[in-house]
């Protein structure tokens, strides 16, 4: 039988097309079970095993499933050729004018020298050469494939592809994850930072409210009159951290009073070792700001540059204009040596808490001036 | 029982002063207002008690306690302090909190006597001026603290100018030369096997003859610390008595 061209790429496209149907088929169940077994989260060495085995499945599959189509069909371009191969052999016998004869029988070993018998000899082996087929000693054709070892390097090549394939579905699955979940993370940590920045408003270090109450409590025999004035300092304190939820600016003046407040009661605590200057240009007195910012700037002033020191220190407070800007300053004594981080709960909230509120025109700025101070300001826009 | 109060604010000395009025039995001898002079204090007077603030000017109640030779009796007394929350939850270690509520305080106080009273009934307890094995040394290790009593320690190991001190399941390190233990430690428990190594007599669990005619001693622990052949002839003698 011969087939002609139009037939052969026909033949070819067909055998393409099954074979790209089952390796459809055999991925697809590949990824189905990858995913079943979830295997980002097995440990490296079992998911190399996946690996192999995911191959050498899939590899199976569109081997066998092609071949066995593509005899069922009977569409293989390989049989199709085989065919082809056979009119060739024919045309050919009849080329060498050895058709009819039995020239098939006239092997070298089995005939003597004739030189007609060498040329039938070099006419069955020219056949078989050029189409693979022969007849055998009763006359009939026979077929040996040409391309040993062509099995071979099928499955070698089909796994090959197989491999790359599964390789790129997992490293590009694997990269997809991983931008997810950095995604995910930073989604929640924006919205951890927006709750922190909530809470921070009421935020009053436990430490000085149970210091307090407890200086209050030795004030009661030594000095009544300083414990009643403590009390309603605390309480001005606690009730204005509360409220401090509910607003987004305070003008300074009522700030100021809960610093104060604040600062009477520190005093009340280290005594002499705490000073305490005020700076203040009354014009800023209606301001508005942040609330419980500067308390929480003048506790990170007591807390580092006071209580650490055994001869205390002094806390220094300023509020101008500055052109454009309101200018907030603490100051206190004592050094920046790296502690920034350690603490740097209130510094960071403050950051936070000015960004959210002016987003990114008002300015925070902490640092050490003239060796022996340490002073952090915060620069807001007037006519925000 | 004579006690000291260490606390950097006078309002919360005064304080603790007037609670412990109530309590007859304790007498406050001394303040001190900062971690340098309770130190000078504690080896002066050598009180019975100490009530320590934690956070101080300076140095923390904790670091003052390591400096000590001997730790007394500590009771702790802060305000609210969630790092040495942390540290009294791990170790069981005996904490007020301020204001220091009374009947805590007794509680406190019956605790501390406790103590006491075990460590009198007890023999060998003669005052020498070494550290004998009810003593105990207040050792840290990052954010772990522990009062530990001499006769719980199985070796002291040297490194460098620290010392590694093994109780229980712990190891951490002490800034103690080995050589001013020696002179410290009572040697009649504590006995120096080698350049590095100090053990606890009663923690020895085998014997086996080494190299050199040393010996290779088998703590409770499971540590093997070798004695050489100088320290091997003393032990024996030592042994043998």
């Amino acid at each position: 039988m011969y087939l002609k061209p139009a037939e052969k790429a026909r033949i070819f496209f067909i055998a393409l097309f099954i074979e790209f149907c089952w390796s459809i088929f055999a991925t697809h169940l590949l990824r189905l079970s990858l995913k079943k077994i979830k295997w980002m989260y097995l440990p490296s060495k079992k998911v190399i095993m996946v690996f192999i085995a995911g191959v050498t499945l899939t590899g199976l599959t569109v081997y066998y499933g092609s071949k066995a189509t593509a005899l069922l069909t009977n569409t293989s371009l390989v049989e199709y050729e085989k065919q082809e191969d056979l009119s060739k052999a024919i045309n050919r016998e009849k080329e060498l004018n050895v058709a009819g004869t039995d020239y098939y029988l006239s092997t070298p070993e089995n005939l003597a020298q004739d030189s007609s018998n060498l040329n039938f000899t070099a006419a069955a082996i020219s056949i078989k050469k050029s189409t693979g087929w022969y007849r055998n000693n009763s006359g009939e054709w026979q077929y040996e494939d040409r391309r040993k070892g062509r099995f071979w390097w099928e499955i070698i090549f089909t796994f090959i592809l197989v491999a790359l394939w599964l390789l790129l579905y997992m490293v590009w699955h694997f990269v997809e994850k991983n931008r997810n979940d950095q995604v995910d993370k930073l989604t929640l940590e924006k919205t951890v930072k927006e709750l922190e920045v909530k809470t921070i408003k009421s935020h009053i270090n436990p430490h000085f409210i149970f210091n307090s109450l407890n200086s209050i409590r030795a004030l009661v025999d030594e000095n009544p009159q300083r414990a009643r004035k403590a009390i309603t300092e605390l309480s001005n304190i606690l009730r204005s951290s509360l409220q401090a939820e509910k607003m987004e600016t305070v003008p300074l003046h009522k700030e100021l009073d809960i610093v104060k407040d604040y600062l009477a009661l520190e005093q009340m605590r280290f005594e002499e070792r705490l000073k305490v200057e005020l700076e203040i240009d009354k014009a800023t007195l209606e301001q508005p700001v942040p609330p419980m910012m500067l308390q929480t700037l003048v506790e990170n002033a007591i807390k580092h540059g006071i209580s650490k020191n055994i001869e205390g220190g002094f806390v220094k407070i300023c509020s101008e204009f500055k052109g454009d800007n309101h200018e907030l300053v603490v100051q206190n004594s004592g050094q920046l040596n790296g502690e920034m981080n350690e603490d740097g709960f209130g510094i960071s909230s403050t950051e936070n808490r000015l960004r959210f509120l002016y987003q990114g025109k008002a300015h925070f700025q902490i640092k050490n001036v003239n060796g022996s101070m340490v002073e952090s300001k915060v620069t807001m826009p007037v006519n925000y | 029982m004579r006690a000291i109060i260490i606390d950097d604010e006078r309002l919360a000395r005064n304080e603790l002063k007037k609670l412990l009025l109530e309590f007859p039995e304790v007498e406050v001898i001394g303040e001190a207002a900062n971690a340098n002079e309770g130190i000078d204090k504690i080896e002066s007077l050598s009180p019975d008690l100490v009530f320590l603030d934690i956070q101080m000017p300076g140095k923390t109640g904790f670091d003052m306690l390591t400096e000590l030779e001997s730790a007394p009796h500590v009771i702790f007394v802060t305000a609210y302090d969630e790092y040495a929350l942390k540290a009294f939850e791990v170790n069981a270690l005996d904490y007020l909190m301020k204001p220091v509520e009374p009947k805590r305080l007794a509680d406190a106080l019956t605790k501390v006597k406790q103590k006491d009273d075990e460590e009198e009934f007890s023999p060998a307890n003669v005052r020498t001026g070494l550290l004998g094995e009810h003593d105990q040394v207040f050792v840290k290790d990052g954010e772990r603290c522990w009062f530990v009593k001499l006769s719980e320690v199985r070796l002291f190991e040297s490194v460098g100018n620290y010392a590694k001190v093994f109780f229980s399941t712990h190891k951490p390190l002490i800034l103690k030369s080995l050589n001013s233990l020696e002179e410290r430690l009572d040697d009649k428990i504590f006995f120096r096997a080698n350049r590095k190594h100090i053990v606890n007599m009663r923690m020895i669990d085998k014997i086996e003859p080494y190299f050199n005619g040393g010996l290779l001693l088998e703590l409770h622990g499971g540590e093997k610390v070798e004695v050489s052949r100088r320290q091997a002839v003393k032990f024996k003698e030592m042994m043998s008595l």
